[in-house]
């Protein structure tokens, strides 16, 4: 079978006010050609990156892309619309932003037929035909606005086939669905896919998407670490040009190989065996850690608790339960990881917690305030007095520099603190004074968690705070956050999927998806 | 087929978008539509208001001028044409100047008919022209019986035996239009008039065989009071006047045709220029709507540039794209600028029904003309591309060194604008001119709006970071406020560049309404800057003193002042040029107390200059008094040489001058001349003797040139009365070197070479003897005084020597060179040689404050309705009472409504953006622990803030753009050339109430966009997120 996708030597680079961030380092892989490939990988491995320079929408900064043939990193624009019209499906991460409101279902099926110059009764065939299989022929006239986040992703999804397209692209197509909903659409794509012989590359956080794989990739730092084939039970390690591998930091961790190892051959395979004086070291001692954790304890020991919380979004037929009757105790001190799918209701937790939410139900009590009581004023002052706050998105003021940032956690709480200090603790020396509109994704994630470790919370609160930062930042801020609970009393929790924070944590909190209509306390910790 | 197909696609998203969104796309929409139904309203209005003003000026021209009248003159001939052939030239001639029926009549000279002299003309429906005084009207003239009217004189009636003629009444013309001046209507200094007659009908006179050798005049009127002729006529009328009398002249050369052409055309270009800086203003708000398209459509700009994104994700071609854009940008034009139009449409129709013009016509000539049709178009195109530009831009970037094309845009309006101010200033008619110099003046606000724009969004960046560095370690949303502004200024840049144009444009609207306004004041008092002003009625040749003393116009006033004024025309010999200049002599205490009076006529104030001529003395003309009861003037005399007469000149106490004649002085011994002095002169003064020379030698002859030579001895002149005054001539000087007077005591010996060249008088000193008297004078008379700053002025014969003291400008009343003095002093100047020649002209009159109606009001009864009485009020009234005046301040004062109103609305708009925009920022700063009520006070300081830079910039626009409109365009508010010029004025109040209104509306509207947000349980930002 001929590669359909081939991609060598991939590097891109972005240059962000005179700063180079590599988000692809040399990634090199081929898809065969009718093959379903799904590539997973933390966040800000490069997935995004690899998948937009293969929709055309972004630009290799060195290597080659080939699909089917063409170079698409050197199309030129007029060249590059036809292959996206013609070649390309691509199904967006946010399907909301994908779909036209004021178009109808059946309306966005056959847009790219349309925009692709088919008459009319071809396009409303097509649409109608998906729509069918999609199992949405009844909502065919119905708005986006209109119909539930399963149904707007399948007709996400239908659209980006409809033209039968050679290459199905997909950027997390379930992120933002429940467990159910998502094994549907992944049965759809993969039912679309191979109904039209597509070749389709689809990035993804969720294991699930590995059932209609017929290979998975991983992808680390921008580069290809791994792969696993479906008739395949082991995962080999892929092996770079000029001989790089990686291993995992599991494996490396079991054999106690630390900053240095030695290989020699053993038969037909070779043998890595750790070397040198940190040869028994299990922890990831090579990892900086911070030298200091922010001066002082927290201001406060803070025990927060959730007590049969629920909440649920939307109304009526689009109602969806987040969480359902959820207890749980956070002592101070501690580190704990939430865990739980995409939908499970990790970062609704997190901000009922905060106070930027407050439950249908139940009640959140930060040390004895009951803070789902307050009004958003009185909430908003408890977050000032005990909050730390990391966003799944970094936040920040984006026209403010990293230290301004950080100065203004400061000044709101009113207290004096030294922001070059906390910057310099999560390695952002010498980024002081640049604006963080500037700054890559990962430099913002870590000016927000200096931003709040520098106002000494009691209660620390993460929400996937490693998913931007690669394998060594993202240990860093792990073992940071252990320490800040442990050396200061402070009290973390961080909402994240990350091993290496799970592996930090002193207490998992797994939360499992609420099913549409769930059983009362079916979802507790 | 199929590219075609994808070609098109794009055209069905832009309708899906457009219809399932209309609310997003409305306010676009609802911009232009009022850009189009301004621009619509005004290019009607102002046509409509053209057309009341040329309605009014034919209104205001005397009746006769205001009807086209095709006259035949001559005695109707044995051979050729009869009348009634010359009727129906006449008739199909004047059917294509005007519409409606001529009316005909006929006017026999004055002739003795069967022995009586006698006035003859008839008319068909006299009814119409003819007020009855008695008797009643006649019936239709008939040769065995043609009842006739009297209108005036006196005498027997013809008796004729074909044209039985009977008086079965008498009337007065109602109207001159029908016989013009061929009736005169004065009765004043008339000699008695045989009787006038006028009969019904024409035909009967026309035909009776037995005046049929009378010389007549066969007249066909059609008056312009019943087919007015319209703005859009104004043109067209002179040409089809001319083909008219073309077409009657080639008909029979006796013909004539008269009509006020010249007037309607001046008319037509005086409504034209009013009607092109109407356009000024009305483009104006056009233009400011259209800014706030502008600002609607970059609201636009997020959802369109998602749009994009979405459909490139679907691989739409960038050709696709543009085409999605431009459509919608095109519909929402072409929607916007259609409805707006139909809207104008409305209001214009509305317009010219309240105002009495035909709307069919207005329309046609105006929104709806080919030409009205193009500026739609022209209006929609631009607007559609304004639009797209809008949603397609990036986000705002100021600052930087180099030069984007907005920059370069403005640079080259910046050149048009500076090209306009170096060609200087412009009058009525260049502004009326269709190119050149009036359409650059059209576009000036617009351009001025625009570099404006451009400037202050380049002046931001510095402006909002020293804002940003003066309010650091203030308080956190005041710090984040204006850092945001100063970093991401965005849409924010946006809303001040629009505040800057539509609040600049309102402040421009609204001063150059107010310097219009106070125009109109400066006008009426620079024409009367008192209360009233009494001139000559010239049609009745009566002079205010003539009419009535100076005491009674006092007595009018009801205790304020009446003063005589002396209005000469002179010559300036020295002056290039034009040599006229105005003498006018005034009391001094009435320059220091004229009204109107403005720092810019003068550098000096009122009363230093009334100071500077006031004489200080009684300078009136110096004399013998003559007792009340003086009935004659005696003077004995002894003659040596050629016999001469003698003649005493008095003034009278009313101020007029007599004459008296004491007779021939003749050799043979002591005699005594004597001169009755009439009633009038008693109480008088004598100011003065004149030599008269034998009539052989003041006729020109054989005898001419030579002198009369000898010696006149007089005693002193007695003045007799109940008692006998005797006089002496001390202090009396001859006023040339023929007459050389020597006193002896009580004798006084003449001695005299009297030629009839050269008048001899003899006269006592007068104050104005020794010195020029002090004057005031124009610039350009100063320029060429002599030596000792002397001003000799030429006076009908006389040079009045004045010595300049002062400069003004400009002096009230005075069109072009003026020279001010003392009323008494000119008088006596000028009376001391000539007696008599010099009489004030005009009685100036102040009432107390409030009674100026009821001085108005006196001023029209005898005995001073034969005088011409200017009131201020009346032409203040007049002038604001003009259409053209009424619809530009009108149109101003919308305007800087309108620009009030948009500002606020962007304000508005802005801080609603903000709200939008920034959620996320917001959010996040929640979310680190800023209240709510510190976040809605960050918004509003934000906003507060684009609101005070946006109020800045505007004043600097509406300040540029007043100094150069009123400057440039010298025009009044009616488009005339303005006396004085227009001075920029600003009414303080209104414009202080404006930014009050501003103010306390823009902190209302902002605190009410902002009161509710934040105040949710949770915050929305995150809420829809979780929801999404």
């Amino acid at each position: 079978m001929s590669a359909a996708v081939e991609l060598r030597d991939l590097f891109r680079v972005y240059d962000d006010d005179g700063t180079g961030v590599a988000a692809l380092q040399g990634l090199t892989l081929d898809v065969r050609d009718g093959e379903i490939c799904v590539v997973l990988g933390p966040s800000g491995s490069g997935k995004s990156t690899l998948l937009r320079i293969l929709a055309g929408l972004d630009r290799p900064s060195a290597g080659s892309a080939r699909v089917h043939g063409l170079d698409v990193g050197r199309l030129r624009r007029r060249s590059l619309a036809r292959y996206r019209t013609e070649t390309l499906g691509y199904a967006e991460q946010h399907y909301r932003r994908a779909l036209a409101d004021e178009l109808t279902a059946r309306e966005l099926v056959s847009l790219q037929l349309g925009l692709a110059g088919a008459t009319a009764a071809e396009r409303h065939r097509r649409a109608d035909e998906l729509l069918e299989r999609v199992g949405l022929e009844d909502r065919a006239g119905a708005h986006p606005s209109e119909l539930s986040g399963g149904e707007q992703q399948r007709v996400a999804v239908a659209a980006a086939l409809a033209h039968r397209p050679r290459l199905f692209l997909a950027d997390e197509p379930t992120g933002e669905l429940d467990a159910e909903n998502a094994a549907g659409v992944y049965e759809l794509i993969g039912e679309l896919v191979r109904d039209a012989g597509a070749t389709a590359v689809m990035v993804s956080h969720d294991p699930q998407s590995a059932t209609i794989a017929d290979r998975i990739v991983r992808v680390r730092d921008g580069r290809l670490s791994g792969e696993v084939a479906r008739a395949e039970d082991e995962e080999s390690i892929v092996v770079g040009k000029g001989g790089w591998l990686r291993l995992s930091e599991e494996l490396l961790r079991r054999a106690g190989i630390g900053s240095r190892a030695e290989a020699h051959l053993a038969g037909a395979g070779i043998v890595v065996s750790p070397t040198g004086p940190e040869t028994a070291a299990p922890e990831p001692a090579t990892v900086e850690t911070p030298a200091v954790v922010p001066a002082g304890a927290s201001r406060a020991r803070l025990e927060a608790r959730v007590d049969r919380v629920s909440k649920r979004y939307g109304d009526g037929a689009l109602a969806r339960p987040v969480l359902d009757s959820v207890s749980a105790v956070f002592e101070p001190g501690r580190l704990y990881a939430v865990t739980g799918p995409s939908g499970s209701g990790k970062t609704t937790l997190l901000h009922l917690l905060a106070g930027i939410d407050v439950p249908d139900e139940g009640v959140v009590v930060l040390g004895d305030t009951f803070v789902s009581a307050l009004d958003r004023a009185g909430r908003a002052a408890v977050r000032r007095e005990l909050v730390g706050l990391v966003g799944q998105e970094p936040g920040l003021v984006p026209f403010l520099s990293a230290r301004e940032n950080v100065e203004l956690a400061l000044d709101l709480r009113g207290l004096e603190g030294d922001a070059v200090e906390a910057l310099a603790t999560v390695g952002l020396e010498g980024r002081e004074s640049q604006r963080v509109a500037t700054l890559s994704a990962g430099e913002r994630e870590r000016v927000a968690v200096a931003r709040a470790l520098v106002t000494r919370p009691a209660l620390l609160l993460a929400d996937e705070p490693t998913s931007r930062l690669d394998q060594a930042n993202a240990l860093a801020v792990s073992v940071l956050f252990s320490r800040l609970a442990h050396e200061t009393g402070a009290t973390v929790i961080c909402a994240t999927h990350d091993p290496l924070v799970i592996e930090q944590a002193d207490e998992v909190l797994p939360l499992s998806a609420v099913p549409a209509v769930a059983p009362a306390s079916a979802q507790r910790v | 087929m199929s590219a075609l197909r994808r070609a098109l696609f794009p055209l069905r998203l832009a309708r899906a978008r457009l219809t399932r969104r209309l609310g997003r796309f409305s306010l676009v929409v609802l911009g232009l539509a009022a850009a189009a139904a301004t621009l619509a309203g005004v290019l009607a209005g102002s046509l409509v208001a053209q057309d009341r003003s040329v309605a009014r000026e034919l209104r205001d021209l005397p009746e006769p001028a205001r009807a086209v009248r095709a006259v035949w003159f001559g005695v109707p001939p044995a051979e050729g044409p009869g009348r009634a052939e010359l009727a129906v030239s006449a008739r199909r001639a004047l059917s294509g100047v005007a519409p409606g029926e001529p009316v005909e009549a006929v006017l026999l000279r004055r002739t003795n008919i069967g022995g009586a002299l006698v006035d003859l003309g008839g008319a068909a429906g006299l009814s119409r022209w003819v007020d009855l005084e008695s008797g009643r009207l006649p019936a239709e003239c008939r040769p065995e019986l043609c009842e006739v009217l009297r209108l005036a004189g006196r005498g027997p009636i013809p008796r004729l035996a074909d044209l039985k003629l009977v008086v079965v009444g008498s009337a007065r013309i109602r109207s001159d239009v029908l016989f013009g001046e061929f009736l005169p209507p004065g009765v004043y200094h008339q000699p008695a008039t045989p009787p006038l007659l006028l009969a019904e009908g024409v035909d009967a006179l026309s035909a009776a065989p037995e005046i049929s050798y009378v010389y007549r005049s066969y007249a066909w009127v059609l008056p312009l009071g019943d087919a007015p002729v319209h703005a859009w006529e104004t043109d067209s009328f002179g040409q089809r006047v001319a083909s008219a009398r073309s077409s009657l002249r080639a008909v029979d050369s006796s013909f004539d045709v008269s009509a006020p052409a010249a007037e309607v055309a001046a008319a037509g270009r005086s409504g034209r220029a009013a009607g092109r800086r109407l356009l000024l203003v009305g483009g104006q708000a056009a233009a400011l709507l259209l800014a706030f398209a502008v600002l609607a459509a970059a609201t636009l700009r997020r959802d369109v540039a998602a749009a994009r994104r979405r459909l490139t994700w679907f691989g739409a071609r960038r050709a696709q794209l543009e085409l999605l854009t431009g459509a919608e940008a095109g519909a929402m034009a072409l929607v916007g600028v259609l409805a707006g139009w139909a809207a104008g449409i409305g209001i214009a129709a509305l317009v010219a029904r309240r105002a009495g013009s035909p709307v069919g016509d207005v329309l046609s000539h105006s929104v709806l003309s080919s030409g009205g049709l193009v500026v739609a178009l022209g209006l929609a195109a631009a607007a559609a591309l304004v639009v797209f530009a809008a949603v397609r831009a990036g986000p705002v970037r100021l600052g930087g060194l180099s030069l984007a094309p907005v920059d370069m845009a403005a640079l080259g309006a910046l050149a048009v604008v500076l090209a306009v101010v170096l060609r200087g200033s412009t009058d009525a008619d260049a502004l009326a001119r269709d190119g050149g110099t009036g359409t650059a003046l059209l576009l000036l606000p617009g351009l001025v709006a625009f570099v404006a724009a451009v400037a202050c969004g380049r002046a931001l960046v510095p402006l909002l970071r020293g804002l940003e560095r003066a309010v650091r370690g203030r308080g956190v949303p005041l710090r984040l406020a204006s850092l945001s502004l100063a970093r991401n200024p965005g849409y924010a840049a946006v809303t001040i560049a629009f505040l800057t144009v539509s609040l600049g444009l309102a402040l421009f609207a609204e001063s150059y309404r107010s310097t219009l306004d106070r125009g109109q004041r400066d006008q009426a008092a620079y024409a009367v800057p008192v209360d009233a002003i009494v001139r000559e009625d010239l049609r009745e040749l009566v002079r205010p003193l003539d009419a009535a003393p100076l005491p009674d116009f006092h007595k009018a006033t009801g205790g304020g002042s009446a003063e005589a004024v002396l209005r000469l025309s002179g010559n300036v010999a020295r002056l290039e040029g034009s040599r006229s200049v105005t003498v006018l002599g005034l009391p001094a205490e009435t320059l220091a107390s004229l009204e109107g009076w403005r720092g810019d006529h003068s550098t000096r104030s009122r009363a230093e200059l009334a100071r500077l001529i006031d004489p200080g003395q009684n300078v009136g003309l110096r004399g013998v008094a003559l007792p009340a009861d003086t009935r004659e003037l005696r003077l004995p005399v002894r003659l040596r040489g050629t016999p001469i007469g003698v003649t005493a000149t008095l003034a009278t106490p009313a101020g007029t001058y007599v004459r008296v004649d004491l007779g021939v002085a003749s050799e043979g011994g002591r005699r005594a001349l004597r001169g009755a002095v009439p009633p009038e002169a008693r109480g008088g003064t004598l100011v003065g003797l004149a030599f008269r020379p034998p009539r052989r030698i003041e006729e020109p002859g054989a005898t001419a040139g030579r002198a009369a030579r000898g010696v006149l001895t007089t005693d002193r002149l007695q003045l007799v009365g109940s008692q006998t005054v005797e006089a002496s001539f001390d202090d009396w000087i001859a006023t040339n070197p023929s007459v050389a007077a020597v006193v002896a005591g009580e004798r006084t010996d003449f001695h005299f070479a009297l030629t009839n060249l050269v008048r001899s008088r003899y006269r006592p000193r007068q104050a104005t003897d020794d010195e020029p008297i002090p004057i005031l004078v124009t610039p350009r008379l100063a320029g060429v005084v002599g030596a000792r700053s002397v001003l000799p002025v030429e006076l009908a014969g006389q040079t009045l020597f004045g010595r300049v003291v002062g400069i003004v400008r400009r002096f009230p009343t005075v069109d072009g060179e003026a020279v001010i003095a003392d009323a008494g002093l000119v008088t006596t100047a000028l009376n001391a040689n000539e007696p008599g020649s010099t009489l004030p002209g005009e009685v100036w009159l102040d009432a107390p404050e409030g009674r100026e109606g009821a001085l108005a009001a006196a001023l029209t009864r005898s005995p001073f309705d034969r005088v011409t009485v200017t009131t201020r009020a009346e032409v203040e009234a007049s002038l604001r009472s003009d259409p053209l005046a009424r619809a530009a301040l009108l149109t101003l004062a919308t305007a800087a409504l309108v620009g009030l109103g948009l500002a606020l609305v962007g304000l508005l708009l802005g801080a609603i953006s903000d709200l939008r925009d920034d959620r996320g920022e917001l959010f996040d700063l929640e979310a680190q622990g800023s209240s709510p009520a510190a976040l809605r006070r960050q918004v509003r300081l934000r906003a507060a803030i684009v609101a005070s830079v946006g109020l800045v910039g505007g004043i600097a626009t509406g300040a540029v753009l007043c100094l150069l409109v009123v400057d440039l365009v010298r025009l009044t508010a009616n488009a005339a050339e303005p006396q004085p010029p227009l001075l920029l004025s600003l009414s303080w109040p209104v414009a202080l109430a404006a930014v009050a209104v501003y103010g306390l509306a823009a902190a209302a509207l902002v605190g009410l966009a902002t009161a509710r947000a934040f105040r949710a349980p949770v915050p929305a930002a995150r809420a829809s997120e979780l929801a999404a």
